[in-house]
């Protein structure tokens, strides 16, 4: 996974603090892909997370998609003790590919549609909540979420929708694939920088960094 | 606990609502979901839910919703992977799908389930998925039907036949381009076209019946002369089907067409070529029986003659008999040479001074008021056959060029010779491929005469055919003949404005020396001959010739009895004369067995009705020599000395 942070915010992050947050999204994208392979009954690959600091300007940076690519998206919210949202991302004929494996049925056609789209919702629901229960759970974080939202929209798109202007906020990735049905998707969760401080000292106080 | 009398809303919006504590006992049951479970709120509050739905004890259900009670995030149930969570049926007795959404209500500490009816945007969308695939198929299959309707229009299109739809009345639709091509039709010229009045039809013949025959539905096969635009026709193989639409009635006609004029004329050459077999057949039969018959003839006047010298006014009408017999014995020749039997005596010679002898020679044979032209290429062309033949073969050209322009001012002859040329040529290369392989020279005798009428041009070559008042009818047989058994290839041109014009194609062999016969002269004295022959007209006459010429004679009357008689005393004969097909043991057999007690005795065949491989083999052997029955009995005798003294 190419690196999508190069602001000079990357260096607010120490060293300890980024493995840190690195093994927290592991642990969380781990549990997640433990659950979808149970789901669909094939081996799941995951690529380490990598965490970075970023603002709007360096959604670009997220290759390999095209800025106005349009992606299959399960999104939702949480607030609390830190404040962020989670987003699945497929390319669409993943998105088919995964739905097909799943159901069964057949649609070569490049929009989902109100049914398929559901269970792109509960699949993103599932390993979201793999990634956040997991996170919550190790941080003993109270968090409230909003219902799991399931849409088409491009990557420009999905970065808006998480920075207010130009801020910086925190960006931790990580890539999973499931090789036999060349199915490939992105996990991407964002925290706010209001939350960031809190979301640290939670790091600190639950993992004794 | 009924908290359902704290949100009122709650029953007034269309999506199922229930919520459960943390012992997951119902406390909230909206009226949707009364509505769409038959049960009753009362019924439901304070139930628990899996008490209340025990398949949702599965740990795909039960896990999820725990996450929920322990204040996890909302978990979704889609309709495509569970259909529904909560059985609600439907009228038609199958349950509604539903999309649940489950989430946790710190504020109240509930698990808030939210339950959404998707059956009719389910039935909508498979509805919509189905018309689609239909469509789809639908599409699919309209562009492979265009897919192959294109591909079929383009193979009717190029294809070799042509290929012509007609309304029932024969008005033409479609024609494709081998059609246009055939006829020199346009396209649009054939639109107002009815092809059975007017291309099929010939002043003899209508199409009437055939159109009925289709009528019924049959398909009709056959020949018919197709009309072009130019006004000529060829021959072409015809099949017209029927189309019938779905009620069975008849809307057009598909008609197949092939031109088979080349396949017409190959027909035409091949049972013109039997029809000369057979006559060859026939005449060769004949003249053979003839000849014989003749030379006993000539061998009883020659004696008969000797016998009345003191009779003057007999003996003259015995040299009478004799010159007359003589005539007869040529016209055998010319039968024998048509049927490519007679005796050929090949010698190499080059055509060119060969032709321009002829060319004098046939200055000499017309009326002064012909004038004869010539043309010749450089080059010697050098030939093999035989010279008195081909020379006769072309005399007999010459004569018939000379008759038929008997009535004109200008008559002309032109005598060419050329080396086969492939362009100027072609014709007569596409009619014959032969004339591909080998060299060729290629004699042309043009007459600009009143030409062959088209009606006989045909028979010309027929033996007996004839159209002069006294013609034998063998001359241009005989030309046939001759040019057939030199390997070569004959072709007439002709038109009343244009004259005649006999192409001759004869095969040139490599260039080496001509080689001319030498003359020797005779010297007589008598030899002891073994004479052997089946037919006893010839036999003895043959006999008293020889012994009248000093010649000791022994008779044979057959190859065996002719070996028996040689093998007695072998070193005794000098020569010996056998006829060449005899019953029992042939001529030729005979004297291969007669060779090997004595390979230097020389060998006269003498036979009116040899075979060409026979003929071939006789070449072979030395000092051997075949002779055509009648023969003059002064040359007979020179050549018995001649071949007696070559041995000597």
């Amino acid at each position: 996974m190419t690196s999508a942070a190069h602001s000079s915010s990357t260096r607010q992050l120490n060293v300890l603090q980024k493995d840190a947050i690195t093994e927290l999204m592991n642990i969380g994208v781990g549990h997640a892909a433990s659950t979808l392979h149970t789901l669909i009954g094939h081996k799941i690959e995951l690529v380490v997370p990598e965490v970075s600091l970023i603002t709007l300007d360096d959604y670009h940076q997220l290759q390999p998609y095209e800025a106005d690519e349009l992606l299959s998206t399960i999104w939702m919210g949480f607030r609390g003790g830190f404040e962020g949202n989670t987003s699945l991302i497929f390319p669409t004929d993943s998105a088919n590919t995964l739905i097909t494996a799943l159901t069964g049925e057949m649609d070569d056609s490049p929009e989902l549609d109100e049914l398929r789209a559901g269970t792109l919702a509960e699949v993103g629901n599932i390993l979201l909540n793999g990634v956040m229960g997991s996170i919550a759970n190790m941080l003993n974080a109270a968090l409230s979420y909003t219902v799991p939202e399931y849409m088409e929209c491009s990557l420009l798109n999905i970065f808006r929708k998480n920075h207010t202007g130009n801020d910086t906020i925190m960006l931790a990735r990580t890539t999973f694939a499931i090789n036999e049905l060349k199915v490939e998707g992105n996990i991407l969760l964002f925290f706010k920088v209001a939350s960031f401080e809190q979301l640290l000292i939670s790091i600190d106080r639950e993992l004794a960094i | 606990m009924n908290i359902s009398d704290q949100f009122p809303l709650l029953d007034h919006i269309p999506t199922g609502i229930l919520a459960i504590n943390g012992d997951a006992e119902v406390v909230l049951w909206n009226r949707m979901l009364e509505h769409w479970t038959d049960r009753t709120r009362e019924e439901m509050v304070g139930k628990g839910l899996f008490d209340a739905y025990p398949e949702l004890e599965a740990p795909a259900f039960r896990l999820r919703i725990e996450q929920v009670l322990n204040g996890g995030p909302p978990v979704i149930f889609s309709p495509q992977l569970h259909h529904h969570l909560i059985p609600c049926p439907l009228p038609d007795g199958s349950l509604r799908s539903q999309l649940v959404t489950i989430s946790w209500l710190a504020s109240h500490k509930l698990a808030l389930f939210s339950i959404q009816d998707l059956s009719e945007q389910h039935r909508l969308i498979e509805k919509y998925r189905f018309a689609t695939t239909e469509l789809e198929e639908e599409l699919r299959h309209s562009q492979l039907l265009e897919r192959e309707k294109d591909l079929l229009a383009a193979a009717i299109d190029q294809a070799g036949e042509a290929v012509i739809i007609t309304d029932p009345t024969g008005t033409i639709e479609y024609t494709n381009r081998a059609f246009l091509n055939q006829t020199g039709w346009g396209p649009d010229e054939l639109k107002t076209i009815a092809i059975y009045d007017t291309l099929f039809a010939t002043p003899e013949t209508s199409f009437t019946h055939e159109l009925d025959i289709l009528g019924s539905g049959e398909i009709w096969q056959g020949r018919q002369n197709i009309m072009c635009k130019d006004g000529h026709s060829f021959t072409a193989s015809i099949t017209i089907a029927p189309i019938f639409n779905d009620q069975q009635k008849l809307t057009h006609h598909v008609i197949i067409q092939e031109d088979i004029s080349r396949q017409v004329a190959m027909e035409e050459k091949f049972r013109h070529t039997q029809k000369q077999e057979a006559l060859i057949t026939l005449v060769g039969g004949i003249a053979h029986d003839f000849n014989n018959l003749l030379a006993g003839l000539v061998g009883q006047t020659y004696l008969a003659t000797r016998e009345v010298r003191d009779m003057p006014k007999t003996a003259d009408r015995m040299k009478k008999i004799q010159a007359i017999t003589q005539e007869a014995a040529e016209i055998v020749k010319q039968l024998l040479t048509f049927a490519r039997q007679g005796e050929m005596h090949s010698n190499e010679f080059p055509l060119a001074s060969f032709v321009k002898e002829f060319a004098k020679l046939a200055r000499h044979s017309v009326p002064e008021n012909i004038n004869i032209r010539c043309d010749f290429e450089s080059g010697l062309f050098p030939f093999r056959g035989d010279p008195n033949q081909l020379q006769q073969a072309l005399l007999n050209i010459i004569q018939n060029a000379s008759e038929a322009l008997r009535d004109s001012n200008d008559g002309e002859i032109k005598i060419g010779l050329f080396a086969l040329n492939p362009e100027t040529d072609a014709v007569h290369i596409r009619k014959h491929p032969v004339l591909r392989h080998g060299n060729f020279a290629h004699l042309c005798i043009h007459d600009n005469g009143r030409g062959i009428p088209e009606a006989i041009r045909e028979r010309i070559f027929d033996p007996f055919f004839s159209t002069k008042q006294l013609g034998s009818g063998l001359g241009l047989a005989m030309v046939m003949g001759c040019i057939r058994h030199h390997q070569g290839i004959i072709d007439v041109e002709s038109s009343t404005a244009n004259g005649t014009t006999f192409h001759l194609f004869l095969p040139t062999i490599p260039q080496k020396h001509a080689s001319s016969p030498a003359h020797e002269s005779a010297e007589h004295a008598g030899v002891t001959i073994l004479l052997v022959d089946d037919d006893d007209r010839v036999l003895e006459p043959t006999m008293e010739l020889l012994e009248a010429m000093q010649h000791q004679v022994t008779l044979a009357r057959n190859g065996s009895e002719a070996c028996e008689v040689f093998a007695s005393k072998p070193e005794a004969w000098d020569i010996v004369i056998t006829d060449m097909v005899m019953p029992q043991m042939n001529g030729l057999e005979a004297s291969r067995r007669m060779r090997k007690l004595r390979p230097d005795i020389p060998v006269i065949y003498a036979t009116g009705y040899d075979q060409s491989l026979v003929i071939e083999d006789t070449r072979k052997m030395e000092n051997t020599i075949l002779i055509s029955k009648p023969f003059n009995p002064e040359e007979l005798d020179q050549l018995i000395m001649k071949m007696v003294r070559r041995k000597k």
